[in-house]
């Protein structure tokens, strides 16, 4: 959901519905409440995803039927003609000559993942056309992921028929997530939000000192305003007793790339594992082709992301980064790989791939890194620029306080091998109440909003 | 029980640590927010006289002479270029806890300025009026429906003070009652510029907006079923000829509505308002100038209203202490 005053009022009212009708309605009041908020987003894109959803019930058992019918390659082609346009339709809507439909590349990999399960007997086909739309349009996670599994949402609606609203410790967990989850992006992202865009947005300005800056603080930022939506997204799903999956995992603790991306936005990396790697392949056919194949699905997830060469860059260096790091692992150099130098090189590696994902174009990012490198370091020229008032100077210090607090957290979860929030949902009723009560007080005076600040869409809305 | 316990005690923790947030980030400007806010804190049934309106009221009307000279209990409950449909609602706020025996209106905002939605100033009319069913009407007479989320609730615009926060913030949170009792309103100006004294001019440009003209009549109406006597004015200061072709729309609906319209630009030579010495800007009276301009004002209200004398009365203690405080100079500074 977008954040918006809009948005809670809208959430509230389908809460207490939710609850007041009896269960058996609850899934299409749930699909009501999805399509009604995709129209209020933008009507052409409530239009798309209900053809979208009746495409793919009809391509669900369309690919069923052929199979029974014995008609193993006609429903093969009917799903290879299905996922190809699919495919070029969530990768073609993002070329400037088109409109992007909202949330269009999260349920177009949905509705490929449903057919492909479909057809290798994963899955039964959707039998209840508006299951289907409720799985591709459900309102938390239609503007930014996860990705979800038709499967695992299955699984996650059987308890929504006999839910009951005082269940304390789903509350609780929903409550922690959400506010959790509006801490990281309206405490850190849209603060950090404050000084990346000033500084990728005139960065021949600015020298070395304050470029790199831009590019650490962008790289937290990213992590907040993604991660921050997806907890978000969480919790709300959460108060309806829908378990969606955690789409972050402290990736900025992993010892190499490799790790970080099982643990950075796992439903996509998860997606392109399961339904191009594998396919492709996968490591079954020789170490070569193991790389190649990895080249491919990083290619195919820079693109995903966004029309430009800049994407594309980015999505090249993450395969360049995944391949070396195979060779390390089969050669054995694990001391690259494992404790605080892998740490730091997987940091460094993500956060220098950050600055193409950020750009406005491929060369704005080679010559942002062109200045980066040869413009000389010299703090008091950031302090001029960015500490010039009283004002300036708390925000900058407050942001610096923020970033080393949630990389902290996320620290002490990945020693625990588990997320922040899950962990306090598990704490004690006195902890998880100053903790809550602490981000819920940090929202309301330290959040950005307000006419202080332009609403700050999430980030990963644009994809 | 002890869960319960735990949640109910945090829970208070954190509605305190809130209230006291608000208090210490809220705005403190002598604009309109405290003119707004201190109306709260003062006696019931105290104010005899209300003054309303925009900067030129809490400038120009010297509620600590009225008080010294005359005795009068007069209140300048007013706002930085507050338009009159926000002016209609401060009314209905005042009588909430207020019976004035009469209301002033200063009719310079509707004339210099003719948006139907004024946002320059908008936070400082606000922010210092409590959340009601009143506000919000307020609220949506003032602004776009997609600005609303922006002003209501207030906290939404001063929250990022917690960047500006001095000891006049931490101060207020142990600020007494009684100490903003003794804010009346004005806001002294001691600085003197010199300012050319308007010539004669042909009215000129459209007169008051028909929102503007809606709500005049609003006022008079509301003034009128509540049977207090409303006298319409304006302050001096160096008008143009547009300005006057408000004036002219102001004076016919005076006259039809059978309310006074006194416009003092047409009597700075009797009141004694020199424009060398008397004003602070183009727009506002300095202390000197509002001594003058409100000796002037009060007598003509001695002699059209019964006023009463309120200077032997502890009730109106507060008055006592405001006019000691502009009489020291220890008083809200201009920001």
């Amino acid at each position: 959901m977008v954040l918006e005053i809009v948005s809670i009022a809208y959430l509230l009212l389908i809460c207490l519905g939710f609850f007041l009708i009896p269960g058996r309605f609850r899934i299409y009041l749930l699909s009501i409440a999805s399509l009604l908020y995709v129209i209020y987003l933008d009507l052409i894109s409530g239009a798309v995803l209900l053809g979208m959803s009746l495409l793919v019930f009809a391509g669900g058992m369309g690919i069923q039927r052929l199979k029974e019918l014995q008609k193993k390659h006609a429903a093969a082609i009917l799903l290879g003609v299905l996922v190809v346009l699919t495919a070029l339709a969530v990768f073609v809507q993002k070329t400037p000559l088109l409109i992007m439909f909202i949330g269009f590349s999260f349920y177009g990999f949905q509705a490929i993942s449903y057919l492909a399960d479909v057809y290798l007997d994963r899955i039964a086909p959707e039998k209840n056309p508006v299951k289907m739309f409720l799985y591709l349009a459900y309102f938390p996670k239609l503007v930014s992921g996860p990705i979800e599994r038709k499967g695992d949402f299955d699984r996650a609606l059987e308890k929504v028929k006999t839910l009951k609203f005082w269940e304390l410790s789903r509350l609780k967990s929903a409550l922690i997530y959400l506010v959790y989850g509006i801490s990281l992006k309206m405490v850190i992202a849209d603060r950090l939000l404050v000084f990346t865009s000033r500084i990728f947005g005139a960065y021949s300005d600015y020298e070395s000192f304050t470029l790199i800056l831009g590019a650490l603080f962008y790289t937290v930022e990213i992590y907040c305003d993604f991660a921050g939506y997806s907890y978000m997204a969480f919790g709300i799903s959460k108060l309806f007793g829908i378990d969606l999956n955690i789409n972050f995992k402290t990736p900025y603790c992993a010892s190499n790339i490799t790790e970080f991306w099982r643990n950075w936005h796992i439903s996509l990396s998860s997606f392109l594992r399961d339904y191009i790697y594998i396919p492709l392949g996968g490591n079954r056919k020789g170490f070569g082709r193991k790389l190649i194949f990895v080249g491919i699905v990083f290619v195919t997830c820079g693109v995903w992301h966004d029309y430009g060469l800049n994407f594309l860059v980015w999505g090249l260096l993450h395969a360049v980064y995944s391949m070396i790091d195979n060779i390390l692992a089969r050669f054995g150099i694990e001391w690259l790989r494992k404790g605080i130098i892998g740490r730091i090189l997987t940091f460094v590696s993500v956060a220098f791939a950050w600055i193409f994902f950020n750009s406005a174009s491929l060369s704005d990012a080679l010559e942002y890194i062109g200045h980066m490198f040869t413009c000389g370091i010299d703090p008091a020229y950031f302090s001029a620029g960015f500490l010039a008032t009283r004002k300036d100077i708390i925000e900058f210090l407050l942001s610096i306080v923020l970033i080393v607090a949630v990389l902290v957290f996320d620290r002490l979860s990945y020693r625990d091998k588990d997320i922040f929030p899950s962990i306090i949902s598990r704490k004690s009723v006195l902890t998880f109440c100053v903790c809550f009560f602490a981000m819920l007080f940090a929202i309301a005076v330290i959040g950005i909003y307000g006419p202080d600040y332009d609403s700050a869409n999430f980030i990963y809305m644009q994809f | 029980m002890k869960k319960v316990i735990i949640v109910i005690v945090t829970t208070s923790i954190f509605v305190l640590a809130l209230i006291a947030a608000k208090i210490m980030l809220q705005p403190k400007t002598n604009d309109g927010i405290m003119q707004s806010r201190c109306l709260y804190d003062q006696p019931g049934d105290s104010i005899d006289v209300a003054f309303l309106g925009s900067s030129h009221v809490h400038c120009d009307v010297n509620t600590a002479f009225l008080w010294e000279n005359y005795g009068i209990a007069g209140y300048d409950y007013s706002a930085a270029e507050q338009p009159l449909w926000i002016t209609y609602f401060y009314i209905k706020e005042l009588l909430k806890t207020q019976s004035p025996e009469v209301i002033v209106l200063d009719t310079y905002a509707p004339v210099r300025y003719k948006d139907d939605y004024q946002y320059r100033w908008l936070n400082d009319n606000l922010c210092g009026i409590n959340m009601s069913i009143n506000k919000l009407r307020m609220l949506e007479a003032s602004c776009e429906m997609k600005e609303w989320t922006n002003y209501c609730p207030s906290f939404v615009n001063y929250h990022t003070r917690f960047r500006e926060l001095g000891m006049k913030d931490l101060k207020a949170l142990f600020e007494k009652s009684s100490e903003r009792a003794a804010f009346k309103g004005f806001t002294p100006y001691y600085r003197c510029v010199p300012q050319q004294k308007p010539v004669d001019c042909v009215p000129a440009g459209e007169g008051i907006t028909p929102k503007s003209e809606k709500y005049l009549i609003m006022i008079i109406d509301l003034c009128e079923e509540e049977n207090i006597p409303l006298v319409l004015m304006a302050t001096p200061y160096c008008y143009t000829a547009e300005d006057l072709s408000g004036f002219e729309d102001i004076s016919a609906i005076a006259e039809t509505s059978g309310v006074p319209f006194i416009n003092f630009n047409n009597h700075v030579d009797e009141a004694g308002i020199d424009y060398e010495t008397d004003f602070y800007d183009w727009s506002h009276l300095n202390y000197g100038g509002s001594i003058k301009f409100t000796a002037f004002l009060a007598d003509i209200l001695e002699e059209n209203y019964e006023l009463p004398d309120r200077r032997q009365d502890s009730k109106w203690d507060s008055w006592n202490i405001h006019a000691e405080r502009i009489a020291s100079g220890l008083s809200y500074d201009p920001e």
